[in-house]
């Protein structure tokens, strides 16, 4: 097991590192292709012409002057080691690892950008992830039950509506309801859980609820089928030949087994959704990473944009390592070598 | 060159405006005379004028400032907010109305310069004192202009009027690697600056935030110097910066230093200003019309007040709708339409009364029939060379003649260039498309990244040609309300450059380059400016649409309130907003 | 009186029911092509220490009866009728919750495909236990320390360290024998085991069928072995039971099958055997044709599509006339067939039997 961990450790690692390449490639080429110094994006304006002394300054200063692979081993190091982010004159800026480097922009560390950022993301995909899993799998079970039932095609047809709806239709549709027309829960702003749990838990309800809505019709979708197929296993009936009883056998050994694919793709779509929630962010005025990143690319603010990325490829790599490694526990025939 | 990083703060102030449905025709003749309040009435005049001191306003902002550091920032509210603790040798005595006024602030009076305005001097009032008790000194007025040439530490501000300006050697680096300017002559009370070049509008440098002094080489203290002053810098002005939480609060109370004795141009009353940075726009909103908070400092109220002071008039008595020195056009490029004929049936096809609705309605712009916005210089009401109908619809019948006479009778087709990512632009595109069409003009859409669009795309001259981009959507708003501040960078052929051009027509009309080469020497009028509008007119490379409009909220309580239009697009000028004593 | 006279172990008659007893049963599937009379009036019965061997081909019905005898069937769309006696209590007509309380405790099932049919994701023993504890109040470390203890009993070699091994780690026939432990922990009295040793090969399934000897010797329990193996059945059965269709089509005991059999089907079953105690003659020879639909089963003889021995019997009958289980020469054995029983004897002594 440990020698399996160690081998997806690895590979997890080796895939950081190359989107770590590839994206400080992106970031540091696509700018030259437009002909427009990176440093443009460093300070947000057009700079001073290419042959002027403060042209070249600020080019060392952010140090766009090394080649690629020194500027390359500058980032990474940052992030491996930390580093001290320096003018020569201003307090130094001590960036301890993993450091994301700087906004010039914002004036602010952009680790620090995103440790204030990832709460309000991680609370809304945990809390919306807990919600639709649950909702979903319940869902998907009670329709599998009985296919063709009343129950399974109030189930299937209100998840294939619920799928058919974007964030962006069933997010403001619930904040007219809730917010506007019943106000129930009148404009509410994020509070860290630590601050006012109260609080935390308002200004989470509308976006947990309305991605539930999302996802969960997809997860009660997949339950059903993979809960169909598995009630109609050998080792069900072998279960019922026990005589176990009907919730056992529905839930210990057909939702036991129905819901381990469920896992699998249960991890990557809160990887990608932590990766990937501007839009929810945007309707429900959230200041989490989604948020942070969009900010950042219409100010073109590319220290920001290069962490964000990485920090979504990160959660996303490290979902996948995790569903690997969980696999092999919930799925004992998984070879662990 | 010039930096639009004013017009860049524009674009989204206008953009936040233009979300909403309703309409609303204004009336745009504001009272002049001071007193209660009224829709538009701090536009020119002063609302609720009050000497009644203490209190404290409650102002709140979407965002943070780019910098409190005085050097360090360009956004247009930030140099309104930089009014209440920064002075500098000259400020703006009026700040609101059609005209801005300038005034001596540091200095004793307006300054002395040569016969070619190479040379400026200028003597510093006794008895000025910073936050920290410390004096004032030439000195430290000489070393804030040289922190504007460090610019791999201090990159933020409007650096490049000052390089462009003042005298330097070509590897001078600012104070803190290449030491001192000796182009910058100080004594124990009076300052010389030389130039490189004449410039007659150097008044206009000195009243920039950026030209305040900060202490030689001490700055805001240990660990405050260089790119961390602006965490803590010192105050020369009636209100000092105390508590500044990054992206969350910025408290200022009374600087007990500062005199009123030695400022002519402040009439503080307060004695504390709270500024919020609350990212919820509707939060604002909400908090400006409960009365719990009193302006907003950044931008345009949000959609849901501004429905509602359209529609309540006993709300629209505490708003303004202040036209600000800020043009919208469309470029039209004669190297790509190189007929005057062709251009000028764009001129007259175009409908501007659509195009205003597509960026956002009444209160966000009014038809601009020239180039030259209120506050500048040669501005004219009643210009409007190329009318387009009394509905300001087009004019097809004249837009059909000038294609005749074009020798193009049945119209031809042209690319237009927009940046993205813009809610309002495709909409404007679309449009022009269907004002174009109605003459058998036909325009597709080509677009760029907003990060290369000004620098590369309509910023380079060659680019221009290759694509083919016959007309492309600009913005510009001066960075000072001068005649040459507006134009110099827009219209001088001189100042044309392969890339970072500004000058997008690459528009080189000897008529326009006579009279913006004179204006640094002093020797151009307002008539000559007017001239000069009617002249860029006549070549038809810039098609006027709107001047931007902005909307603002007043809490009834606020004392003293007037609108900023030299610095701030029309921003209330808290510098001298009282409450009432509460 | 509402209460019946007799005790539910009497028939109506007032004689004693056997120990298990099929009456007329019948579990017919409706599907879009029709209903499938997967089982079509089976009767028989079993005392307890007998073991009854089930034959016939695949898709002869003969799984759909022993899951009819669990229970199986309820909460599905199959549709079973007749009755079904277990020690004096009806299952057909049954509850869910009462058949379950049998399962396991009264009667055990032994699946074919052990593999399949052990949960991926349980450990083996947890599986043996978890059958252990449904029924019998005990502590977890009892059920575990039961499991071991069957397990060794089966024969699984270094039981309590297996005990934690998942199904995927045990060979096939280790995979078997903790199959038969989970269905004997509970010592039902009733075993049933459908093709207990198909997926084995030969050395493992003659342990295994030696295996489920011993235990029902232990037991004295009631065994249905079900298989499509006559030398299956002739090592360890007691009786025979040859399905075809749905239906049974001859019964008796073993010896009667084998030395007396009268069905010309199961004369095809034995022709299909191969033995190993005399020289082989000719080759192997299988029965032509297939299985009957069971959504449109032949009128008369179900057997009549395949059967060389139709032009024996007068008219046409085999295809006319449905043949009613009789008894044959021997009492106790069931035939049913058109041929007169004496003729049927004839072509049994004079053409089959030398032959095989």
């Amino acid at each position: 097991m440990i020698r399996f961990i160690a081998v997806r450790l690895l590979g997890a690692i080796v895939v950081v590192w190359l989107v770590s390449v590839v994206t400080f490639l992106i970031f540091q080429i696509v700018p030259t292709l437009s002909h427009t110094s990176p440093v443009y994006y460093y300070i947000g304006k057009i700079p001073f012409p290419p042959d002027s002394i403060q042209m070249k300054a600020l080019t060392h200063r952010f140090g766009f002057d090394l080649p690629l692979y020194a500027q390359y081993w500058h980032f990474l190091s940052g992030i491996l080691f930390g580093q001290t982010i320096t003018d020569g004159v201003s307090t130094p800026i001590q960036c301890s690892a993993p450091c994301f480097g700087y906004s010039f922009r914002q004036h602010q560390l952009v680790g620090t950008m995103m440790a204030t950022a990832a709460p309000v993301t991680i609370s809304m995909c945990i809390g919306a992830a807990i919600l639709w899993l649950i909702g979903g799998v319940a869902v998907g079970t009670f329709s599998a039950l009985k296919p063709g039932s009343l129950v399974d095609r109030v189930g299937m047809t209100g998840s294939l509506a619920a799928v058919s709806l974007p964030i962006f239709f069933t997010g403001p549709l619930l904040l007219l309801i809730f917010e506007y027309t019943l106000g129930v829960l009148p404009d509410v702003s994020y509070l860290p859980i630590t601050q006012d749990p109260a609080q935390w838990l308002r200004s989470m309800i509308l976006p947990w609820v309305s991605l539930a809505f999302l996802f969960g019709a997809l997860y009660a979708r997949l339950t059903r089928s993979n809960m169909i197929e598995t009630m109609g296993e050998d080792y069900i009936r072998t279960a019922r030949a026990k005589g176990l009883s009907r919730p056992t056998v529905i839930v210990r050994h057909g939702l036991r087994a129905a819901i381990t694919p469920i896992v699998t793709i249960f991890g990557i779509d809160l990887g990608t959704l932590v990766g990937s929630t501007v839009i929810t962010e945007t309707v429900f005025n959230l200041r989490g990473l989604g948020y942070l990143s969009i900010q950042a690319i219409q100010q073109s603010d590319l220290p920001v944009i290069l962490g964000v990325t990485i920090i979504a490829a990160v959660v996303l790599v490290i979902a996948n390592f995790i569903v690997d490694i969980l696999y092999a526990f919930i799925d004992p025939r998984v070879t662990v070598y | 060159m010039k930096i639009k990083r004013k017009g860049v703060v524009l674009v989204s102030l206008l953009a936040a405006t233009a979300m909403a449905l309703v309409g609303c025709s204004s009336p745009t003749t504001p009272a002049t005379t001071s007193g209660a309040s009224s829709f538009n009435a701090a536009i020119a005049g002063i609302v609720n004028p009050s000497t009644v001191q203490g209190g404290t306003v409650k102002l709140l902002t979407s965002t943070d400032c780019d910098s409190w550091d005085p050097q360090n920032t360009y956004y247009g509210w930030c140099w309104n907010m930089q009014r209440l603790f920064t002075r500098s040798l000259i400020g703006y005595e009026k700040v609101n109305g059609s005209k801005p006024v300038l005034a001596p602030d540091l200095a004793t009076d307006m300054g002395t310069h040569n016969a070619d305005f190479t040379k400026w001097t200028y003597t510093l009032r006794k008895g000025l004192k910073y936050s920290n008790g410390a004096d004032i000194t030439p000195m430290d007025v000489k070393y804030g202009v040289e922190r504007l040439f460090a610019t791999d530490i201090i990159n933020g501000g409007p650096s490049s009027y000052f390089l462009a300006t003042i005298s330097h050697p070509a590897d001078y680096l600012g104070p803190y690697k290449s030491g001192d300017l000796t182009s910058i002559v100080t004594t124990a009370s009076t300052i010389e600056f030389n130039l490189s070049t004449s410039y007659s509008d150097f008044n206009y440098l000195m009243a920039m935030a950026a030209s305040a002094p900060v202490p030689y080489k001490v700055e805001g203290g240990t660990g405050f110097v260089g790119a961390d002053y602006g965490k803590q810098p010192v105050s020369s002005g009636p209100f000092v910066l105390t508590k500044y939480v990054p992206t969350q609060s910025v408290t200022f109370v009374r600087n007990k230093f500062w005199k009123q004795s030695t400022d002519k141009i402040r009439k503080p009353v307060a004695n504390e200003i709270d500024l919020t940075i609350d990212s919820d726009e509707n939060d604002i909103d909400s908090k400006l019309s409960a009365g719990t908070a009193d302006a907003r400092a950044d931008l345009d109220v949000g959609t849901t007040l501004k429905s509602k002071i359209l529609t309540n008039p006993k709300i629209k008595v505490n708003a303004d709708n202040p036209t600000t020195a800020f043009t919208r056009y469309m470029t039209v490029m004669p190297s790509v339409i190189t007929n005057v004929y062709c251009r000028q049936a764009i001129f007259y096809a175009a409908n501007k009364a659509e195009l205003v609705q597509a960026f956002g309605g009444t209160t966000s712009g009014v038809v601009a029939g020239s180039m030259t916005p209120p506050t500048i210089a040669g501005h004219s009401a009643s210009a409007n060379m190329y009318d387009s109908g009394k509905d300001n619809t087009g004019d097809i019948a004249k837009a059909k003649a000038a294609l005749v006479k074009c020798g193009q009778p049945n119209g031809f087709t042209t690319k237009v260039a927009y940046s993205t990512p813009s809610q309002l632009a495709p909409k404007v595109f679309a449009s022009l498309q269907t004002a174009l069409a109605r003459v058998g003009i036909k325009v597709t859409e080509t677009t760029s990244a907003a990060s290369s669009y000004y620098s590369t795309f309509i910023g380079s001259p060659t680019n221009i040609v290759n694509q083919g981009i016959g007309i492309a959507l600009a913005a510009w708003g001066a960075d000072f309300p001068t005649g040459y501040g507006f134009w110099n960078s827009i219209a001088n052929g001189a100042d044309i450059v392969p890339t970072g051009n500004t000058n997008y027509p690459s528009l080189n009309d000897p008529v326009i380059n006579k009279i913006l080469d004179a204006a640094p020497n002093g020797k151009s009028t307002d008539a000559d400016f007017r001239k000069l509008d009617d002249q860029v007119m006549k070549d038809a490379v810039y098609l006027p649409i709107l001047f931007g409009k902005s909307l603002y909220y007043r809490n009834p309580r606020l004392t003293n309130v007037t609108s900023d239009n030299a610095l701030a697009f029309g921003l209330y000028d808290f510098v001298n907003v009282g409450t009432g004593g509460k | 009186m509402t209460t019946p006279l007799l005790a539910p172990a009497f028939r109506a008659d007032g004689s004693k029911r056997p120990f298990l007893e099929v009456k007329d049963l019948r579990v017919h599937f409706p599907t879009a092509d029709g209903l499938v009379k997967s089982v079509d009036g089976l009767s028989f019965e079993l005392e307890r220490g007998e073991i009854l061997g089930i034959v016939g081909e695949s898709g002869s019905g003969k799984s759909v009866t022993s899951l009819a005898i669990l229970g199986l069937h309820k909460g599905s769309n199959a549709m079973v009728t007749g009755e079904i006696w277990l020690d004096g209590r009806e299952i057909v007509a049954a509850t869910e919750e009462e058949v379950r309380d049998l399962r396991g405790s009264e009667m055990g099932m032994i699946f074919q495909d052990p593999l399949s049919s052990l949960h991926p994701f349980y450990s083996v023993g947890t599986q043996i236990s978890e059958a252990y504890l449904v029924h019998t109040k005990v502590s977890k470390k009892d059920a575990k320390a039961e499991a071991i203890r069957m397990l060794e009993k089966v024969g699984i070699p270094n039981a309590p360290n297996r005990y934690n091994d998942y199904p995927h780690q045990f060979s096939g026939g280790m995979r078997q024998r903790a199959m038969i432990a989970m269905a004997l922990i509970c010592q039902p009295q009733l075993l049933i085991a459908d093709e207990p040793t198909t997926a084995l090969d030969v050395t493992v399934q003659a342990q295994i069928l030696e295996l489920i000897k011993e235990l029902h010797d232990e037991l004295n329990s009631a065994v249905i072995l079900i298989t499509h193996d006559l030398g299956v059945v002739a090592e360890t059965c007691d009786k025979v039971l040859v399905m075809y269709g749905g239906q049974c089509v001859e019964k008796g005991l073993v010896d009667d099958l084998f030395y007396a059999p009268e069905m010309p089907y199961t004369w095809g079953l034995l022709r299909s055997m191969p033995r190993m105690d005399r020289d082989r003659q000719t080759r192997l020879t299988p029965i032509p044709g297939s299985p009957p639909s069971l959504i449109n089963v032949p009128s008369g003889c179900v057997f009549n599509t395949r059967c060389p021995f139709t032009d024996r019997v007068d008219g046409d009958k085999c295809r006319t006339v449905h043949p009613d289980l009789q008894q044959g020469a021997t009492p106790g054995h069931e035939v049913r067939c058109h041929i007169p029983t004496a003729q049927r004897q004839e072509i049994w002594l004079t053409e089959i039997s030398p032959n095989l």
